[in-house]
């Protein structure tokens, strides 16, 4: 009897062409596109719009600003700006995210000089609804510093030091030019590398990608589970509903079949899913396929439990679909399918814990990254949701009389 | 228990005993005595909202009564699942899966009966001759006429060989040929032994088809026994007449209908019927009734039928002895 329920959605789905490309097309198109916007955004390479107006036009502003354009992981345009106020002009319009005017020259000025205290030869423009992009700036501003202009950036702290005296201005000309000397042999400078990057991930994607392919593994089956468990709202208004009801297995066997159908279905999603990521961004499953497999079929049934609850336990059609819209976008934005739970609010980080989606990139995560027995509270957590949907979803139906 | 009034043929397939429900606080089914035998077929006559649809969740198991007894083949439907096998529901709606074929569809609900797989074929080969479909068994259901689809819509529900049917309101929406051919479904089934409990607002589908009718209004069995007892009983009585007016009667004219007798048929106020003893003929009483301002274009003079039963026995019981009596239309009228 069983079966029969999973006949019904079988051939249903079959026949109806536009749903049947949607179910097995979807997953990998909607995993493309996230999974570009993902890495985008919690990528190593944030690649924010970075406006440059070189009010100054000294060397050393040449050089900075020659040494910011080359940069990889900035995207930068030369703004035709002759003053602040058209720089910020130019940020408020949207045209950059964030802008450095360089109106000083950056190389520091003799002894002789009066030290201005407002001597900041850098202005940074900031559009408070990008704030994100003033921190990146900053940082790479920083950075390219230390790396292309170690000489500039030394004369100004021998600048300062020769300001207090302890030095002369014979002693700091003879150590500029020791710099610059280093400098155009292209010796390193050790302050310029102080730091190694060391990282966890053991060479392949897994550990990059298998976060946000759980992600949209998760939202996507939620999506298609209770697309799919919607049937039981319709059936229910057809007519359907009285005729299985009156049936020696009633309507837990129907439950029971769609339960089974809509695991199945989410197995071959996810399974898709993490094609594409294969293909598209090199993940791994190799070794992990036993824990890969137990994530994928875990998941599946979650949502698929979870689904069916909701739909038995809607009291009309419009319910069902407000369950299957809102509820599923609530749970996967906090939950971590739409952005990284490490950039919300601690007690929101906390709070994803409680939902499905939290559990299901932490299965794939742990699946991928480490195999199986790190995975196992993840699955248990998962196996747990879907038995308590599919309780809910039976207990509801059974009693159910109209 | 229901009042054997002629001999039942068999065993009862369902009895109803005393059998009361209340739905969220309203009272749906007050005091059902009900019992059908096996080849037997009851017509439930009744408005919307008499608890027709109630009764019949209640024989196949999807409700249980708060008071009484419901037993199909000796056993509690509600609990028993063999009790519910022996239940055929064909529901009001299209209950179909509109994407699968007519084949497909019933062997589904061959394998929710539980029907083991080596008997599917079978039993779906069966049905489809019960209810002469087989020409339509590969075609898509949603893409069937509406009469076909009816015709499937009953074939699911007798693919467990069930003996009994629950028919709910069978040939709503149909045209004639459809009609037909759904009666002659629901011949074949009562030849071969099937009950049949059919719920239904049309009278000549349940005089052609029915043993016994029951009339059901607020919850109670308000008139229930063999049909051609019932009919031979009415038909020893004075005829029935029926006026067809041109336009709705105004107050005065509606007093002097009333007055005569008459009572709508319908909502329109256009016809107007009466079974009471005339004094006058058909053309007597219509130039009477015209000479008082009553706009009549036609009197239809005929023997009684179910309907005239059916409305006979919903009719608040205080009307007739109230007030403005009914007498009948005499020549004297006319001053």
């Amino acid at each position: 009897m069983i079966g029969a329920a999973f006949r019904v959605m079988l051939l249903s789905l079959v026949r109806d062409r536009a749903a049947l490309v949607m179910a097995f097309v979807l997953p990998t198109v909607i995993f493309s596109i996230f999974a570009a916007i993902f890495s985008g955004a919690i990528g190593d390479r944030i690649r924010i719009h970075l406006g440059l107006a070189d009010l100054a036009g000294t060397p050393a502003t040449h050089r900075l600003m020659d040494a910011l354009s080359a940069d990889p992981s900035l995207r930068v345009t030369r703004l035709d700006a002759k003053s602040l106020a058209e720089v910020a002009r130019e940020v408020r319009a949207g045209e950059v995210d964030v802008a450095l005017a360089l109106r000083g020259d950056l190389i520091a000025g003799t002894s002789s000089d009066a030290a201005a205290p407002a001597d900041q030869p850098i202005v940074l423009v900031e559009n408070p609804a990008k704030a994100l992009a003033t921190p990146i700036a900053l940082g790479q501003l920083q950075r390219v510093l230390n790396e292309a202009m170690p000489d500039v950036v030394l004369s100004r702290v021998i600048a300062d030091v020769e300001r207090t005296g302890k030095i002369g201005a014979d002693e700091r000309r003879f150590l500029d030019d020791a710099f610059a000397e280093q400098r155009a042999k292209k010796e390193p400078f050790s302050f310029a590398s102080l730091v190694e990057r060391v990282s966890t991930a053991s060479g392949t994607a897994n550990a990059r990608v298998s976060y946000y392919a759980g992600a949209i593994t998760a939202v996507f089956l939620l999506f298609a589970a209770m697309q799919g468990a919607l049937s039981l709202v319709e059936e229910r208004e057809s007519g359907l509903s009285d005729r299985l009801m009156a049936g020696p297995g009633g309507l837990p066997v129907v439950v029971l079949g769609k339960f089974g159908f809509l695991t199945a279905q989410g197995v071959v999603q996810a399974g898709l899913i993490f094609l594409a990521a294969g293909l598209l961004y090199g993940v791994e499953i190799g070794p992990h396929w036993p824990a890969f497999l137990a994530a994928c079929l875990l998941v599946s049934a979650m949502a698929a439990g979870l689904a069916l609850a909701a739909c038995a336990l809607a009291a009309s059609r419009q319910q069902a679909h407000l369950a299957a819209t809102f509820g599923v976008l609530l749970l996967s934005a906090v939950g971590g399918s739409m952005v990284p739970r490490f950039l919300m609010p601690p007690w929101l980080q906390q709070a994803g814990w409680l939902t499905p989606n939290a559990w299901a990139i932490e299965a794939y995560q742990s699946a991928l990254g480490e195999g199986l027995p790190a995975a196992l509270p993840a699955l248990a957590v998962l196996a747990a949701m879907a038995l308590a949907g599919l309780g809910v979803a039976l207990a509801s139906v059974s009693r159910r009389t109209i | 228990m229901g009042r054997p009034l002629g001999p039942v043929p068999s065993e009862p397939v369902a009895v109803l005993g005393g059998v009361s429900l209340a739905l969220r606080g309203r009272t749906v089914l007050d005091g059902i005595d009900l019992a059908l035998g096996a080849g037997e077929t009851l017509a439930l006559l009744g408005p919307n909202g008499a608890g027709k649809t109630s009764l019949m969740r209640l024989v196949a198991g999807r409700l249980t009564p708060d008071a009484g007894s419901v037993r199909v083949g000796g056993a509690d439907p509600h609990r028993s699942g063999e009790a519910r096998r022996a239940v055929g529901w064909v529901p009001q709606e299209i209950a179909l899966y509109p994407r699968l074929t007519v084949a497909e569809n019933l062997s589904v609900f061959a394998q929710l009966a539980g029907l083991p797989r080596r008997e599917r074929r079978e039993a779906v080969a069966r049905v489809l001759a019960l209810a002469d479909i087989a020409d339509v068994a590969g075609r898509v259901v949603a893409t069937l006429s509406g009469g076909y689809q009816r015709r499937v819509n009953i074939a699911a529900g007798l693919i467990g060989q069930p003996a009994l049917v629950l028919l709910d309101e069978p040939t709503n929406g149909v045209d004639l040929a459809a009609r037909a051919a759904i009666h002659a479904v629901l011949q074949r089934l009562r030849e071969q032994g099937t009950a049949i409990l059919i719920a239904t607002h049309d009278f000549p589908e349940a005089e052609r088809l029915a043993d016994r009718v029951a009339f059901l209004a607020q919850g109670r069995i308000v008139r229930e026994g063999h049909l051609a007892d019932l009919l031979a009983r009415l038909r020893t009585g004075p005829p029935e007449r029926e006026l067809i007016l041109d336009t709705a009667p105004d107050t005065a004219a509606e007093l002097v209908l009333r007055r005569a007798g008459f009572t709508p048929a319908g909502a329109s106020g256009l016809r107007w019927r009466t079974g009471e003893r005339a004094g006058l003929d058909g053309a007597a009483l219509l130039g009477t009734l015209r000479a008082q301002g009553v706009p009549v274009s036609e009197v239809r003079v005929r023997s009684p039928r179910l309907e005239t039963l059916y409305l006979e026995a919903l009719r608040p019981r205080d009307v007739g002895e109230a007030g403005a009596a009914a007498r009948p239309l005499t020549a004297g009228l006319t001053r």
